[in-house]
């Protein structure tokens, strides 16, 4: 399967009365990881809903190269674009592997009721898993592992759907800097290694310019900036689109954690 | 992971199947202590054919509409009750909250209140039939376009409060107190004097009700995620509910028409089932539709056995069973949420 490229084009949405996005269009390519950034409110969610084909009620058009989102059937659409909501959900005491297993539904016959999977879903669960190296908790119930460890089962139940195209909102929230590098290099190499095309929403601004390829800022539902990490984050964008302003003793950077690597050796 | 499955499945099954050759051979205290399996054997395959025709009608006119309504109406509540609690991914749910029930019993009521259950004898299943499928599209009309979950389980309350109001305003405004007391008597839940009619009004309903839920159970699997990932998963969402919810409404609806209110199996079942079915949501209403007509069974064989003066009502054995096991559920969650 070839990677699709990924086309918004001049979306805008209403939600009730109020306008969330107007007119903003944006192209993902295969192998590049393309980061959704913006403040609280500016519509990144919604827009990253659109672009997935799960909200459907907006103007404009979304496109895997040539073909609009909105002629792809349910289950074609499942199986090209793998998404992860913002805190994702679990339900009853799934295990880890039962819960990574779900991300072959799309590719399994619509009556299968005792939940039998194929050599193909087995070896896409397993792979997933060793991706995101979740296999070492795979029988423990997800409900009781900790946020990183949860956070790595389910970026195992998206990569497990093998769609070319991946989104996910947010998906480092809430959790420890290891976890967050990790999981932001699992997305990377899904994008480099896999050639799949990656879309991120990301309020860490210092990850999203060390690990996306391409940003686009949102402010108020409009597009403030759209290209490379350090064509868009500038002072002047930043502090227009999140009400900030950079220290006035620029020496005192800290850390600057973000840059760090992980060490699990 | 599968063949722990199947083998619970293939064992539940075989229960189930002796429960009904027991049901169905079992003497019991209406036809005397000698109409038990081997009268009914003996008399069936004789050369002297004079007791025959008892042994047929007392096979066909009371045993076999009694223990297929406790096959079909336990397999019915047990998945419905296990569909119900994956649609809304809350162990605490059972048939009833879409308020099928309520409106069943409100329906079957008004027949008895309107003195038609004592003209036509099938007055008061259909009744109860049209209560419930008033239910469903009421229901469907508050539900909309887009309504959500937990707006059609609101509705579903209303309704079963307003179809409790007005059940008891039957009684209250009831010409005797016989009237009341059959009234009363009939929502305890039984299966006893039901005939081949009830059967036969029945069970398509209940079928069809069994195939809309059974053909949205997969989908459910992939409920566990959560709505919103399920419908990046391919999963129509609107569709699964309203599958389950017209389902359920089916055939909760027709078993409550023949048989008044059978309470807790549609609760207890899938509680005492999902370990074994590993929480997987499609599995456990399979286990559940096999393990409720073997509790129904079980529970009307022992309705039958109990010597009581007035026959036990198969509704207040089962709830004396379920009510506990309940108050244990809601326990157990009180500990997980400290």
């Amino acid at each position: 399967m070839t990677t699709p490229t990924l086309f918004g084009r001049n979306i805008t949405c209403d939600l009730g009365s109020h306008r969330v996005l107007h007119d903003v269009s944006l192209t993902a390519e295969p192998g590049k990881v393309t980061g959704i950034i913006g403040a609280n409110g500016a519509g990144k969610s919604t827009l990253l809903s659109i672009l997935a084909g799960l909200l459907t009620h907006h103007q404009g058009e979304v496109a895997l190269d040539t073909r609009p989102l909105v002629n792809l059937s349910l289950l074609e659409r499942a199986r090209n674009i793998a998404f992860l909501p913002q805190a994702p959900e679990v339900h009853w005491d799934l295990t880890a592997r039962q819960v990574v297993a779900l991300g072959r539904i799309p590719h399994q016959h619509s009556f299968n009721w005792l939940n039998t999977a194929n050599e193909a879903d087995q070896s896409a669960v397993l792979a997933a898993m060793r991706a995101t190296q979740s296999d070492q908790f795979a029988e423990r119930p997800v409900r009781s592992l900790s946020s990183g460890e949860q956070m790595r089962v389910h970026l195992a139940r998206m990569f497990a759907v093998n769609a070319p195209v991946i989104l996910t909102d947010e998906p480092i929230n809430g959790l420890d800097p290891f976890h967050q590098i990790r999981c932001l290099d699992a997305l990377g190499t899904r994008a480099r290694d896999h050639h799949c095309t990656v879309i991120t929403v990301l309020h860490d601004l210092d990850l999203a310019a060390r690990f996306c390829d391409q940003l686009l800022l949102l402010h108020n539902g409009e597009v403030l900036a759209w290209g490379e990490p350090l064509e868009v984050l500038t002072p002047a964008n930043l502090m227009q689109a999140y009400r900030i302003r950079p220290p006035e003793n620029p020496e005192t950077t800290g850390l600057n954690v973000a840059l760090w690597d992980c060490n699990d050796d | 992971m599968k063949v722990g499955f199947t083998h619970w499945f293939w064992l539940l099954a075989t229960t189930t199947l002796i429960l009904f050759l027991v049901s169905l051979l079992m003497p019991s205290t209406l036809t005397g202590p000698n109409t038990g399996a081997g009268f009914l054997l003996q008399e069936l395959f004789a050369v002297d054919t004079s007791n025959s025709d008892i042994a047929r009608i007392i096979l066909l006119e009371l045993r076999v509409p009694r223990a297929c309504l406790a096959l079909l109406v336990g397999a019915s509540l047990g998945l419905a009750g296990a569909a119900m609690q994956g649609l809304l991914r809350n162990p605490l749910a059972e048939p009833g909250v879409v308020g099928v029930s309520g409106t069943a019993a409100l329906g079957a009521t008004l027949t008895f209140y309107t003195g038609l259950a004592s003209v036509a004898p099938l007055a008061l299943p259909l009744g109860g039939i049209t209560g419930a499928l008033a239910a469903v599209v009421l229901l469907f009309m508050i539900a909309g376009k887009y309504a959500s979950t937990a707006t059609l389980l609101l509705a579903g309350i209303a309704l079963n409060a307003i179809a409790g109001a007005l059940t008891t305003l039957t009684l209250n405004l009831s010409p005797n107190p016989f009237a009341a007391m059959e009234i009363i008597f009939w929502q305890m839940g039984s299966l006893a004097d039901r005939s081949m009619l009830h059967l036969q009004l029945s069970a398509p309903l209940m079928l069809a009700g069994w195939a809309l839920i059974l053909h949205a159970a997969p989908a459910a699997r992939g409920l566990s995620l959560g709505e919103v990932t399920a419908s990046s998963l391919g999963i129509n969402v609107r569709t699964t509910q309203r599958k389950i919810i017209l389902g359920t409404a089916l055939c909760v609806g027709a078993g409550v028409a023949v048989t008044g209110i059978i309470g807790f199996v549609g609760l207890v079942v899938p509680h005492l089932l999902r370990r074994a079915c590993k929480n997987d949501p499609a599995q456990l209403m399979l286990a559940s539709a096999v393990g409720g007509a073997s509790l129904l069974l079980a529970a009307d064989i022992a309705v039958r056995c109990i010597p009581t003066n007035a026959e036990l009502k198969l509704g207040v054995v089962t709830a004396l069973i379920g009510a506990p096991v309940f108050l244990y559920l809601i326990f157990k969650v009180r500990r997980l949420e400290q």
